[in-house]
């Protein structure tokens, strides 16, 4: 499980507040959406969440790990995709894993059969000899997905992992998503969009100018707004009065 | 020309920045004692680089006045170290910023002509090259400007000469890379014809100046050069070798007189090879550029001992080097503009060795060596081989940039550094390991070489462990120096790979520091090896010793701010 508690960052001289008193607790066993407008300030969260920024206040702690105090121990327990996945382009997609495996402690055995499986369900077996230069965008994102799911954490912490994925591998991530959440672990994803999050998650956090401003479930969410037909209506509305 | 003009504007927006990136508020916290020290030593060390250069150019023209000869060649000469520097770091640049720059795909479709596009490109690589020869050998321009006395007339001409010096050779390199990127177009992949181009044009380059060096000192070897010869032994076949370049004399008379009608034939001939540039450019950089293959995907399934070969999980400090060796080798970009140069220093020292034997195979070194071998008496030689082999070290390791980019060639994947689970020390301990390995096989390796021969001749054994264990140590302090440097202005934004180590002033800085720093330490120990005489075994042991304790020292100095960095490190 993730818990958020008291997180507030800040950017620049100006003092751009990016995030403003964040409360919130993804738990385990539900897929947990990240929902808000451009510049809402989902991104600095996972990266807070991740320990690529240090919060100027509050904490972060991942399975009961404090991301301050024991940072290696942390992020062991999460696999992490980010926005982009144009990353380590001269590598193989095989020498890509292999990396992500052995960072992360994954045995030799394992690697192979983790490997072998992932690949079959993101159809990657005919590409993993490739250089990730010569992949189109939606394998980069497969293959950053893999790589982040190598070592079978606990938590899944993906910013927005369906975005270039062709229809396949965006229903075998959803259902992956769905089957890590069926076995009592968390995943929390950012997206925009909103019929992803309203097919696919137990509840959602909208965000807003750095603040929460929902937490729950859906049915919760258009019970505050009887009157508003789609979740996209909702959504507008919600950040109108935000 | 106004779309060239808007490009380029665009192109330097994009590559700008070389220095402030660090400076300018990627760090949340900053370690301000150490970035204070960092700074001051920074400042400390460019001093005495510019001081010895500066005195360089002055000393040898006061020289050659007192001689009574002309300082004429003294400039020729200093405008050739200029010229040849711009066409040897000119090769690698241009290549990698012409033809395998990421902004081809947005610039192509543009409504822009291939020599619109090329002479942005080229008017960039321009910029950067002036701004790397106003660190490198304005300050000796300048010190032979007062020695010799310059009136206001030649201090003008001579700015305007020092801002034309790059273009005859960007030119020259733009052109000759154009024609063989044509000529290789369907060779290889884009990757690998880069390379093999950049490596191929810089050993024609130095074959050229070998070849022509000799003919020109068969002429070259009268009047007034080789009275000043004798006076500064080496001057004149610096002069010699300027022959290969025609246009030093109207550059050297235009400061010199100073001389319009020089100027303005120096600006013919920069006119005319850019026109000559985009005549060529236009031929062919579009139908190059679109003809090149990227490496091919193969698209096939691995099979299980492929597998098992490419999966075996390594320690994460193996993982880490692994990758960071991969990423470096692969990019042309960042292996070119960083490791090759340390790599092929020593071909570039031997061909004019070979050149000779070929041209004269009577009266060359090769043959003075072998038959001088036998009268060698090496057995007091212990402070000279380990200066030299200290000399050999410090310069190759001052051209190595790949530890002084290893965190600006994170870009903005460096994010990815502080998610994984592996320690920052670990992490960069990879970084390091490459780069000292790669420095270590470019100046412990080749001198090591040199060391067994002269083991043959006679050398004490001791001696050779005495230069192998200081080359080492050398290289584990210029690789951490240089890296710490890079940590406290990592350039991580950028939009193609060159300009994380191209287009980025840090490296040269770190050249020139490694190069001061490590001449502090041979001079001092020359001091006591050789000036007060103290015992050469006894200096020694102790120099090798301080140097792996400050080598130890600079190590773990290294690791605690590269901590304190990549934490503070953000958006």
């Amino acid at each position: 499980m993730i818990r958020v508690q008291g997180v507030s960052k800040t950017y620049g001289k100006k003092g751009v507040r990016a995030v403003d008193n964040l409360n919130f607790d993804i738990a385990d066993g539900k897929i947990t959406g990240f929902i808000g407008p451009n510049g809402a300030g989902k991104t600095t969260t996972l990266k807070i969440i991740t320990g690529i920024l240090e919060p100027d206040e509050g904490s972060v702690q991942i399975d009961g790990i404090d991301m301050a105090k024991d940072p290696i121990g942390a992020k062991r327990r999460f696999g992490f995709v980010a926005d982009s996945p144009d990353s380590f382009l001269r590598l193989k997609g095989i020498e890509y894993l292999q990396f992500c495996a052995s960072i992360y402690g994954v045995d030799t055995a394992a690697q192979q059969e983790k490997i072998r499986s992932l690949a079959e369900r993101f159809d990657m077996q005919n590409a993993l000899q490739d250089r990730l230069s010569t992949y189109s965008h939606g394998m980069r994102q497969k293959i950053m997905v893999m790589g982040a799911l190598i070592h079978d954490p606990n938590v899944w912490i993906l910013d927005e992992p369906l975005t270039g994925l062709d229809p396949k591998a965006a229903f075998e991530l959803k259902e992956m998503m769905r089957e890590h959440a069926a076995s009592g672990k968390s995943v929390f994803f950012s997206t925009h969009v909103l019929e992803v999050a309203e097919k696919l998650c137990d509840q959602v956090i909208i965000i807003d100018h750095g603040r929460v401003i929902f937490l729950g479930t859906l049915d919760m969410l258009r019970a505050q707004f009887p009157n508003e037909e789609s979740l996209e209506a909702i959504f507008l509305e919600l950040i109108k009065h935000a | 020309m106004r779309n060239w003009l808007l490009l380029t504007k665009v192109l330097m927006k994009t590559g700008a920045n070389g220095l402030s990136s660090g400076i300018g508020g990627t760090s949340k916290k900053r370690s301000p004692a150490v970035t204070v020290l960092l700074y001051v030593i920074i400042g400390l060390c460019l001093i005495p680089y510019i001081t010895m250069a500066f005195g360089l150019g002055r000393s040898l023209t006061q020289v050659t006045v007192m001689a009574g000869q002309p300082a004429r060649p003294v400039l020729e000469t200093i405008l050739f170290m200029g010229s040849i520097m711009t066409l040897v770091f000119g090769i690698s640049y241009i290549l990698t910023t012409f033809f395998l720059g990421n902004d081809l795909e947005t610039l192509l479709p543009l409504p822009l002509t291939g020599g619109q596009i090329v002479l942005a490109k080229l008017t960039v690589v321009y910029v950067y090259e002036v701004l790397t020869n106003a660190m490198l050998i304005l300050p000796i321009l300048v010190g032979h400007g007062i020695g010799a006395g310059w009136g206001v007339g030649s201090w003008i001409l001579g700015i305007v000469v020092f801002l034309l010096m790059p273009v005859v050779p960007l030119a020259v390199a733009g052109i000759l890379s154009t024609l063989l990127m044509y000529a290789l177009r369907n060779v290889a992949s884009r990757s690998m014809i880069t390379t093999v181009s950049t490596i191929l044009l810089l050993v024609v380059v130095m074959l050229f100046s070998s070849v022509g060096g000799m003919f020109g000192g068969v002429s070259g070897a009268e009047g007034s050069e080789a009275a000043a010869d004798a006076m500064i032994p080496g001057l004149s076949a610096l002069s010699r070798y300027s022959r290969l370049y025609p246009l030093l004399g109207p550059m050297a008379a235009a400061v010199d007189g100073p001389d319009l009608l020089s100027l303005l034939i120096t600006l013919a001939v920069c006119a005319a090879a850019v026109v000559l540039f985009l005549l060529v450019a236009q031929a062919f950089f579009v139908k190059t550029v679109l003809s090149m293959k990227d490496t091919g995907a193969k698209g096939k399934a691995m099979t299980a001992e492929e597998t098992g070969r490419a999966l075996r999980r390594d320690s994460a400090l193996k993982a880490c080097a692994k990758k960071e060796w991969r990423m470096l080798y692969r990019s042309p970009q960042f292996f070119l503009n960083t490791a090759l140069l340390p790599l092929i220093w020593p071909v570039f020292l031997l061909l004019p060795a070979v050149v000779t034997m070929i041209m004269d195979p009577q009266d060359n070194l090769i043959t003075l060596i072998r038959e001088t071998l036998p009268y060698w008496d090496l057995s007091d030689a212990m402070p000279i081989v380990i200066l030299v082999v200290c000399g050999a070290t410090i310069f190759g390791a001052s051209t190595s940039f790949v530890s002084g980019t290893s965190m600006s060639r994170e870009g903005a994947n460096y994010i990815f550094m502080k998610c994984i689970p592996v320690r920052y020390r670990t992490q960069l301990t990879a970084k390091l390991l490459v780069g000292t390995i790669l420095t270590v096989v470019a100046t412990t390796g080749y001198s090591l070489i040199v060391l067994l021969f002269l083991l043959a001749a006679g050398l004490p054994p001791v001696t050779i462990l005495f230069a192998v264990l200081v080359s080492l140590a050398l290289n584990v302090i210029c690789n951490c120096f240089s890296m710490m440097i890079d940590l406290l202005m990592p350039k991580l934004h950028w939009e193609n790979e060159q300009m994380a180590v191209k287009q980025n002033f840090v490296p040269i800085l770190e050249m020139l520091l490694v190069l001061v720093i490590g001449g502090g330490l041979c001079f001092l120990y020359a001091l006591f090896s050789l000036i007060l005489g103290f015992d050469a075994l006894l200096v020694t042991a102790i120099f090798t010793v301080v140097m792996i304790a400050a080598a130890a020292g600079i190590y773990a100095l290294a690791m605690a701010y590269g901590e304190k960095r990549l934490t503070a490190l953000e958006e």
